[in-house]
């Protein structure tokens, strides 16, 4: 069975890491669909690639943090903030392809 | 400075994300009433991009920054407290200093006010950096290209982001109100902690959760107040608000906000780790923090930044309705350009379309590009290497726009509902962010003495 992300998370939003990166955080309800998530292994830089339609390597990283509750990836922009050509200055409204990832959810869990 | 004593803690207020966007004055009062030792405020960063860095002119409204200022300096001047301004007039070069200052002394004239004011300069030589990168002491940031000597050359102007130590210097030199250029946010709240004697890695961190204002609170918000009270190996943040709360979950999530990496992040003279980072809720809307690592550089390292001016450029924006250019956009787009550079004949010229309810936003990255909605709107863009250039030829492309016929079309010319007239509008240069890079120091003195500073009397001064 599998889930989309949205009716996981708490929020998903993407935002400037820097005039160069755009950074992603989703932000998960509670530490157990967290771990769950993270332990799906679906963030993987292939995944996002796909869903962004970018170069692999334009996938910098991957991050979690528990605390937070939060996986994390990091996109290197073709243009950087305010460049011409640039639409995003913030980096901001660029989250939405994540809205109907799936994560795969074992019957375990 | 007196040293702490550690059975007092330190506590440290910041007045929202950024100053100028209006300070709460109920939380700021709350704030106050509850013992402040300093009062930090940010009031920039690179977010909004190069324009302003570029062409010095500040991001702020100005009458909302008066207004925000004011109400900082009489909480801090009324008790005695430091105040500390970061990231001046948004970008912090030296015309956006001058743009606060001059804020700052008309207050001051208003309202009376008397004190000394230390103006930290950011806004470097170039030769410095030049130095530096033949040294081949100068790393790009994540994702941005290695440095050249002629990406130096063609800025406009280049910041170095401060850490403490000019802070810290205005402060021992008995400023009560600091204005400084471009800092790192961490600074501007940690400065005065580190300068009482607490660890630096702890200081900063805490200015780190600071930085946004109440964006580490439930609700979130970058405009109401927050403050951290700072012990020798743990700090607590609280929300003034009585309407908001700080929570383990919203301090963890706001330190990874607008960072590549969520738990090591890189300062002028080391590296936070949040990594064993424990939080604890205390029971009164509020939560401790503790166990911030700091791995402290070999060689201190400055962020430098610098804009160069790529072009001007002049806009058309208008609307389309009719179904059946919307059917035929990618010939539209690609018919229109070719017409307008082949009569532009000027060397030089970029031409870009956005297209709203296509792929406005994403562009590329757009998964549901064949998804266009029943009407679209159209920013055409001309950069040019003057604004009278870049409006001619967007004359020309307006003309084409409006005219081009299209296969299969249903109308006779009248393509675009245009919302202005002037139908060209020349939105002025636009910058590139050329400088995103670390350059390692070659003196621990440069910490300071890469940023002079001035000190001013205001008001006949104190």
């Amino acid at each position: 069975m599998s889930h989309k992300l949205i009716d996981l998370v708490e929020f998903l939003f993407s935002k400037n890491a820097g005039p160069y990166l755009i950074t992603f955080d989703v932000v998960f309800k509670d530490s157990a669909t967290f771990e769950i998530v993270r332990d799906s292994g679906v963030f993987s830089k292939a995944t996002i690639a796909k869903l962004f339609n970018v170069p692999e390597s334009r996938i910098l990283s991957i991050h979690e943090y528990p605390a937070g509750r939060v996986i994390k990836f990091n996109i290197v922009r073709d243009i950087s903030s305010g460049d011409f050509g640039d639409r995003s200055v913030f980096g901001s409204q660029l989250w939405a392809p994540l809205i109907s990832l799936e994560i795969p959810v074992s019957p375990h869990s | 400075m007196t040293p702490h004593d550690s059975a007092r803690p330190i506590r440290v207020v910041s007045p929202g994300g950024s100053l100028g966007y209006g300070v709460n004055a109920d939380s700021l009062q709350r704030a106050v009433a509850g013992g402040l030792d300093v009062i930090g405020a940010d009031s920039g960063s690179t977010d909004m991009g190069p324009y302003y860095l570029g062409s010095g002119k500040p991001y702020h409204s100005r009458a909302t920054m008066k207004r925000d200022i004011t109400l900082i300096l009489e909480a801090g001047l009324a008790d005695g407290l430091p105040v500390l301004i970061g990231n001046a007039g948004g970008a912090g070069a030296d015309p956006h200093l001058e743009w606060a200052r001059e804020i700052i002394e008309e207050i001051a004239r208003e309202k009376a006010m008397k004190f000394t004011l230390a103006l930290v300069h950011s806004q470097q030589d170039k030769m410095y950096l030049q130095e530096r990168l033949a040294a081949g002491k100068v790393q790009p940031m994540p994702g941005v290209p290695a440095l050249t000597a002629e990406r130096i050359d063609a800025c406009e102007r280049i910041v170095g982001q401060m850490g403490v130590e000019p802070f810290i210097e205005a402060m021992e030199h008995g400023a009560q109100v600091v204005l400084a250029g471009r800092a790192c946010d961490s600074a501007i709240f940690g400065a005065y902690p580190v300068s009482r004697g607490i660890e630096p890695g702890l200081a900063l961190h805490m200015g780190k959760i600071l930085e946004c204002g109440a964006m580490s609170a439930v609700p979130p918000t970058g405009r109401d107040c927050l403050v951290a009270i700072v012990g020798d190996d743990q700090f607590e943040i609280v929300a003034p608000n009585p309407a908001r709360e700080v929570t383990p979950f919203s301090v963890a999530a706001h330190m990874v906000y607008e960072v590549e990496h969520p738990y090591l992040q890189g300062e002028p003279t080391g590296v936070l780790d949040f990594s064993k980072v424990s939080f604890e809720e205390t029971g009164n809307r509020s939560t401790r923090v503790r166990g911030t690592l700091f791995h402290v550089h070999e060689r201190p390292t400055i962020r430098f930044e610098g804009a160069e001016r790529v072009g001007f450029r002049s806009i058309v924006l208008g609307g389309i309705r009719d179904p059946f250019l919307i059917a035929k956009l990618d010939e539209y787009i690609a018919g229109c350009t070719e017409q307008t550079l082949a009569l532009a004949d000027q060397q030089d010229i970029s031409l870009n379309w956005i297209v709203y309810g296509r792929d406005g936003v994403m562009g590329e990255m757009e998964p549901e590009r064949d998804h266009v909605g029943h009407e679209v709107g159209i920013l055409a863009q001309v950069l040019a290497p003057s604004q009278e250039v870049a409006h001619d030829v967007a004359a020309l492309l307006e003309a084409r726009m409006i005219g081009f016929s299209y296969s299969g079309a249903k109308t006779r010319t009248a393509n675009v509902a245009f919302p202005f007239s002037p139908l060209v509008n020349d939105t002025g240069a636009v910058y590139r962010f050329s400088v995103l890079h670390v350059a390692e120091l070659a003196h621990d003195s440069e910490l300071t003495s890469l940023f002079p500073i001035d000190y001013v009397k205001v008001g006949g001064g104190a």
